[in-house]
């Protein structure tokens, strides 16, 4: 095995396990305060994507303000389909929740099918030569995505952990009822809850349409990893999650040159499985997910 | 006029036998199994196979049966345990990966191209005759798989499934062996989505990749929740009523509407997608729920 090429694709896994690892906080965090796995949670990355390039490329919007945009409005969207959808369910069992998330997400995916088409598109961004160090390249994009992931968990982290707001989520998520009692206002961490997993999942969708081509199922190439990740940091452990994200982003790309491009799903599935069976409740995690 | 209402006959049949199937994982049983296409998936390509290969149909059929059932199995055993949205999600990734190596493996698939010239059922009939002894033969498959799923439904196992899903923790404590019942089910319903698969490869002699995408799960999906989850009777209502939808929507554009056959196609999952979340918040129960906890 060549080293330099081995660590050559540590580094570009890093930038699409950065992707992941927005994505996944959003699921876990959602999943933590609604009880259910969102299945839709990724096509609202691919709509955050259309977004952007709509008012970028259409538009022509200032690019920032368009990722912006995008943002706000996969935020607005999250939000929307839990006033519309989840929350009047949310005294079901998670397996009705999950299949109406099923429902969500196949309107969103053959919306963007519908106006867009399914053919691949781009964002028109300039090309930039990569920088090199050691021997080693990375392109000025990746290096964005990256120092944006970290910008955005270490400010979540800060959150959860150090202010009102986040004790309130936490003690929400904990326990709903206690929580009431003591006086916090759970509707409205649960609404904001929504708005900020959403808006991660949005970014995240933005991000991965620079790095990639932009199709209906840019998002859906997103669920497995992310739960994968989900499942290897533990649900609604910040850091297990953007550990778990990075993993898997590498295990991706080396088995993309070590196997088969498209064999990158198969071992990202064979990450899940062994994961599955050795640590129920995820490697990083500490709370036990498993009935 | 006559050979289409066949074809469809044929198709919505197919259908029915994947509804029947998912039934019983999720409407008797309460598994999440959002991979089913990856069992009809495997019966396919089986049957498809192995009859190129010359074995005589029938035997491919059967062969199709117990590969598709097998192939559920250790992710019964891995799954069944945990909780239910594991299931789905792994199942959703077991037909990725199966439709991964339908794409890949070209010395066994052909990959991306498809397999094609795989023998018809009934061969030495004229093609319009062909068409109405499948549908017959699909027909009598049809009925004995509804008997028999009727027959469990009402025999001790049906029970056990049915107590496992309304209440698992009641049933671990009858000293029902949870795993090994969800997982029986899992591959039952296995079997026959293979025997479906079967079918479908025998009839059309044409399978490739492109045809067992996530949709065709989640056709069937809605299909069991609008006829109703738990009823055998529901479920052939639901895919008829499926089957009327994806055929009645193709004339969409007579109606004065200008879509193109992409945009056409697209209309036709958002308003599945739609129905799924309706029927979810008004009607969860379905048209035709079982008409009584029996048992």
């Amino acid at each position: 095995m060549n080293l330099h090429l081995f660590l050559q694709m540590v580094i570009d896994g890093i930038s699409t396990g950065a992707i992941v690892a927005l994505v996944a906080v959003g699921l876990s965090l959602v999943f933590r305060i609604s009880r259910f796995v969102n299945v839709a949670h990724v096509d609202l990355a691919t709509i955050g994507a259309y977004v952007t390039l709509l008012f970028a490329s259409t538009l022509a919007f200032p690019f920032p303000l368009a990722v912006a945009i995008g943002v706000v409005a996969v935020a607005a969207l999250g939000f929307l389909t839990y006033r519309l959808v989840y929350r009047r369910l949310r005294h079901e069992r998670a397996i009705t929740l999950i299949i109406a998330s099923v429902g969500v997400a196949f309107f969103l995916r053959y919306f963007v099918t519908f106006i867009w088409g399914s053919n691949q598109l781009a964002f028109e961004l300039p090309l930039m030569r990569a920088y090199r160090f050691a021997g080693f390249r990375i392109s000025p994009y990746d290096l964005m995505i990256i120092v944006a992931t970290l910008a955005v968990f270490i400010a979540l982290h800060m959150t959860l952990r150090y202010t009102a707001f986040g004790r309130a989520l936490r003690a929400v998520s904990d326990n709903p009822s206690l929580a009431r009692v003591a006086g916090v206002a759970s509707e409205r961490v649960i609404s904001w809850m929504w708005l900020i997993g959403a808006a991660l999942a949005g970014l995240g969708g933005i991000l991965l349409g620079i790095k990639a081509v932009l199709t209906p199922y840019l998002g859906w190439q997103l669920l497995l990893p992310t739960f994968a990740a989900v499942i290897f940091g533990g649900v609604g452990s910040v850091t297990g999650t953007l550990a778990g994200a990075l993993i898997i982003g590498i295990v991706g790309e080396l088995a993309a040159i070590y196997w088969l491009p498209t064999y990158r799903t198969a071992a990202i599935f064979g990450v899940i499985v062994l994961v599955l069976l050795i640590r129920p409740q995820g490697l990083f995690g500490t709370k036990a997910v498993a009935k | 006029m006559i050979s289409y209402l066949v074809a469809i006959a044929i198709i919505g049949l197919i259908y029915v036998l994947l509804g029947l199937a998912l039934n019983l994982q999720w409407g008797q049983t309460g598994l999440i199994n959002f991979g089913h296409v990856a069992s009809f998936a495997i019966g396919a390509y089986t049957s498809g196979l192995l009859s190129l290969a010359g074995w005589p149909i029938p035997l491919c059929m059967a062969a199709a049966m117990v590969l598709a059932g097998a192939a559920a199995w250790p992710l019964g055993r891995l799954t069944v345990t945990l909780k239910e949205d594991y299931l789905a999600i792994i199942a959703i990734g077991f037909s990725e990966v199966v439709r991964s190596v339908l794409e890949n493996e070209m010395w066994l698939t052909r990959g991306p191209s498809g397999v094609p010239g795989i023998p018809s059922l009934f061969s030495s009939l004229p093609a319009a005759e062909r068409g109405v002894a499948i549908m017959v033969a699909l027909l009598i498959a049809v009925a004995i798989v509804f008997l028999l799923l009727e027959r469990l439904t009402r025999a001790p196992f049906g029970r056990a499934l049915r107590a496992i899903r309304d209440n698992e923790m009641a049933a671990a404590a009858l000293a029902k062996n949870i795993v090994s019942f969800k997982t029986r089910s899992l591959v039952l319903g296995a079997a026959i989505a293979g025997l479906a698969g079967a079918f479908y490869a025998h009839y059309l002699t044409f399978i490739s990749p492109e045809q067992f995408t996530p949709e065709v799960t989640f056709n069937v999906w809605i299909a069991v929740i609008i006829g109703g989850s738990g009823s055998n009777l529901g479920t052939i209502l639901g895919t008829f009523l499926l089957i009327l939808f994806l055929e009645g929507t193709r004339f969409l554009n007579d109606l004065g509407l200008s879509l193109d056959g992409s945009q056409l196609g697209a209309l036709r999952f958002m308003l599945i997608g739609a129905a799924l979340v309706l029927c979810m918040l008004f009607r969860p129960a379905g048209l035709l729920p079982p008409s009584s906890r029996r048992g």
